[in-house]
């Protein structure tokens, strides 16, 4: 690889570390509540499995679900990947009053990572993954205590939670993986409100601003065994404590250019992210085709957190998918020429509004290949088709019929090697 | 670098162009924490209302003639003389082989009017037997309190109908020989009185019009009264002809208007500078002819500063009521009533006014009349940016606003008004603040 390939990739990636925080148009309308959308797809190979791919690891790509899976990477190698998304939703339900304006779509580039295997046995890997996105306006009446009257007002959420994190993978043997992801939860989300009308001469528009912050720790481990020439199984498993994210909210109310209130430590608190486990298996046959199976258990109901007419309740997301891998020889080596995914998932999110908790289920396909036809094969890319719905049209809900479309690109290029040298 | 990569990488990077779509869904606004900021309605501001006495007021140069006595349960007996210098026209003698027909004062009514117009009035013209002058600091005015000796015979007397609505001229026939004077003054060569507006004044110094027997009716009518004289001609044919002499100046043509408040509701307002709501029936008047104005103060406005979590003031909403059964279409509110700025001395001042399109015009309450149960009957009035002004100026003293017609109203009109304060039940005056609050 040229200097010129290496500066454009670092461009890329300066760019796509930037682009979360302001490239949000997708309309979230659940995103109001709690600490907004959580993401959950990891944006690596498994979105077009279901997102199941806790047990799963590989020598070429990386898995973020488990941060065990690193250590499977190939010695001598760093890799890159990075992932957008495109998204279209579509809302229905009693509020959606207008069905000409019931559609957004938006792209956000989502995911950066890196990593490498330092020693045959530890893996190291960075990255920046979005963990939830909030995203909403609307225009509705606030009423005027005292009065039957009401004012017009006006709705905004934006903002955005990520993971910053530093993963640490350990081979504790051929079989035995472990592996520490240590990140920093951090984001800002600002919610305003505008009211209008015709009482006051100018706009009065009340700005909170909350930003938030706190390490978090994620361990993993994995055991992957070959049950016979024909079979390898999996199993992983990773166990999140419950983390006090740290808060600090600041408030501006202004009317024109007036300053009504403005402090900059409103208030200062924590938001509860709550104990995640994950559990899963994949079982392989001939290498070539692979069923994982995922179970996730968030405790958002330990929590305690609620709102009016809405609780954060226990949130369990089952999932699964399969994937054809063909492979190709070069030499005296095998690589893959590419793969074929498809997968489905249920969750039931963290969100109980008016007594019901929100689901959200759908279907995934997946397809990726190298971009060469070498072992070492620089550059590859994967793309994932996700079709799912969630929410209900019950009890004046919202059902978001949502298809989103994840490009990743994933490249390695040698690192640290003493020993191979690449001539192209 | 691979053209592969080259093409992926452009993909990428061309990928911020795509135009991206967003939509506002209605939905959730019942589980937002959008508690910080709060709009408040509130009226428990109290609007504190007096009447204060109007000691007198110009009078001349109104373009109105008040005639009448009217008596009225809340200002007393009110009654209105209009007093008047007259000047002959421009002399176009010989005024030879004349012969006297009559001579009458010719009124034109103005719609003005206040009572009972179903009964005849008797309508009093009087000679003043007095120049009819200014005050000498200011001789271009004079006020209603002022008088002038008349002759106690009237110059003549008739008892007519007024059809102010319909307008009819209103005549009295005056004295016959007042008459016989004139077209002899007119007639005989060596007497000036009647060649030059001077001559004539100090020969004739003017009119009073007033009535004596309905004590319940009171009329206006226009500046261009005048006096007729009706004579023949003999010249080739005996013609019929006439001669005007019409009012003078329009400074020394004034209304004397007087009020005797013995046994009315403002009875104790002759002793007072102003009166309290409370002293008089928890209510505040307004009639200029009538010597009263209502004024409303806001004298604990400042407090809104206490209100909880209080941060701006967004509107004021002065609503005036007046009193259930106080008006009727015979005792009219005045459809037009202002709020005027003052001072400590009562003086008026400017007046509230609305901005539209960058051009200041002044509120007049946009009258709602409500006939049937007099509930809905109200003035409305803006006044955010006066009390605004009062909340943020401590140190501006608050005179208060005073109720009034429009200035070309004033002094002409018997539109009269009747408002109760926050412990009358017939009429309240309320401040509503609508404000925001934000914690």
């Amino acid at each position: 690889m040229n200097k010129i390939s290496i500066l454009l990739f670092c461009c890329a990636g300066i760019l796509l570390l930037s682009e979360p925080v302001i490239a949000q148009n997708n309309t979230s309308t659940y995103s109001m509540l709690g600490i907004g959308d959580l993401e959950k797809s990891n944006f690596d190979r498994t979105s077009g499995m279901g997102h199941a791919g806790v047990a799963l690891s590989s020598n070429r790509f990386i898995y973020q679900a488990n941060p065990a899976s690193f250590a499977a990477l190939d010695q001598h190698f760093l890799f890159f990947e990075a992932s957008a998304r495109f998204k279209n939703v579509s809302y229905t339900g009693t509020p959606i009053t207008d069905l000409t304006s019931n559609v957004s779509n938006d792209l956000q580039f989502k995911k950066v990572s890196l990593g490498t295997k330092v020693t045959p046995r530890w893996a190291v890997g960075f990255g920046l993954n979005p963990y939830s996105t909030v995203n909403y306006s609307f225009a509705g009446v606030k009423a005027i205590q005292g009065s039957n009257l009401f004012a017009d007002a006006f709705y905004s959420g934006t903002g955005s939670t990520s993971i910053a994190h530093i993963t640490n993978s350990y081979a504790v043997s051929k079989n035995l993986q472990v592996g520490l992801q240590t990140s920093f939860v951090f984001g800002h989300m600002e919610e305003s409100e505008t009211l209008a009308g015709q009482l006051a001469d100018s706009l009065i528009n009340t700005v909170r601003n909350r930003n938030v912050g706190q390490a978090r720790f994620k361990f993993g481990l994995q055991y992957k065994t070959a049950l016979n020439k024909q079979w390898d199984v999996a199993l992983g498993g990773t166990y999140t404590p419950k983390t006090n994210l740290w808060s600090n909210t600041s408030l501006k109310a202004r009317s024109g250019n007036t300053i009504l209130l403005q402090n900059d430590f409103y208030e200062s608190s924590y938001f509860t992210l709550p104990v995640t486990y994950q559990a899963g298996m994949a079982a392989t046959f001939k290498k070539a085709f692979t069923l994982a199976l995922d179970y996730q258990y968030e405790g958002w109901r330990q929590t305690n957190f609620r709102g009016a007419s809405y609780i954060l309740d226990d949130s369990r997301r089952y999932s699964g998918g399969f994937e054809y891998s063909k492979k190709g020889s070069y030499l005296d080596q095998t690589y893959e020429k590419f793969f074929l995914q498809t997968g489905v998932f249920y969750t039931d999110s963290y969100l109980r509004i008016n007594g019901i908790q929100i689901k959200d289920y759908g279907l995934t396909l997946g397809a990726g290949a190298e971009l060469s036809r070498t072992p070492l094969s620089s550059l590859a890319i994967q793309a994932a088709l996700e079709m799912g719905v969630r929410g209900t049209t019950n009890k004046g809900l919202i059902r978001e019929s949502y298809t989103q479309f994840t490009l990743s690109l994933c490249y390695r290029d040698f690192w640290l090697s003493r020993k191979l040298k690449r001539y192209d | 670098m691979s053209k592969s990569q080259s093409f992926f990488l452009l993909l990428l990077l061309s990928s911020f162009w795509f135009s991206c779509k967003k939509v506002d869904i209605k939905f959730g606004e019942q589980f937002l924490d959008n508690g910080h900021t709060q709009i408040i309605k509130i009226d428990t501001f109290n609007a504190d209302l007096s009447t204060i006495r109007v000691d007198s007021f110009r009078t001349s140069s109104s373009g109105t003639s008040l005639i009448g006595t009217y008596t009225d349960p809340y200002f007393g007996k009110i009654t209105s003389r209009c007093y008047s210098e007259m000047i002959p026209p421009f002399y176009e003698g010989p005024y030879t082989n004349t012969f006297f027909d009559s001579i009458c004062l010719i009124m034109l009514p103005n719609r003005e009017y206040y009572g009972d117009s179903s009964q005849p009035v008797q309508v009093d013209v009087h000679k003043v037997t007095q120049i009819i002058n200014s005050y000498e600091e200011n001789p271009m005015q004079i006020n209603n309190v002022r008088s002038f000796p008349v002759d106690p015979v009237p110059l003549g007397s008739a008892s007519v109908f007024v059809r102010p609505l319909r307008r009819d001229t209103i005549k009295v026939r005056l004295s016959d020989a007042f008459g016989i004077e004139l077209l002899n003054k007119l007639g005989d060569p060596n007497d000036k009185d009647m060649r030059t507006p001077d001559a004539f004044i100090k020969y004739f110094n003017g009119i009073r019009v007033s009535t004596s027997n309905n004590g319940n009716f009171a009329f206006g009518c226009k500046d261009s009264l005048f006096v007729r004289l009706y004579y023949k001609q003999s010249q080739l044919f005996l013609d019929s002809k006439k001669y005007d002499i019409n009012i003078g100046a329009k400074f020394h043509h004034y209304n004397q208007i007087t009020v005797d408040r013995t046994g009315s509701a403002l009875q104790d307002l002759n002793n007072n500078r102003e009166l309290h709501s409370s002293q008089t029936g928890n209510a505040a008047y307004t009639s200029y002819v009538g010597g009263a104005m209502a004024r409303v103060r806001l004298n604990s406005i400042r407090d809104v500063l206490k209100l909880p979590n209080y941060a701006k003031l967004l509107r004021a909403t002065l609503i005036v009521r007046p009193l259930r059964g106080s008006y009727s279409p015979n005792f009219a509110l005045p459809p037009l009533l202002r709020m005027a700025s003052t001072n400590v001395n009562n003086q008026i001042g400017f007046d509230l006014f609305f901005v539209n399109n960058g051009t200041a015009f002044t509120q007049y309450g946009n009258l709602t009349l409500d006939y049937l149960y007099g509930e809905n009957t109200n003035y409305f009035y803006d006044v955010t940016d006066y009390v605004g002004t009062l909340v943020n100026a401590p140190s501006l003293s608050n005179p208060g606003l005073l109720m009034l017609p429009p200035s070309q109203a004033l002094e002409t009109s018997f539109n009269r008004l009747a408002v109760g304060n926050r412990l009358n039940n017939n009429g309240k005056t309320e401040l509503i603040l609508v404000y925001a609050a934000v914690k």
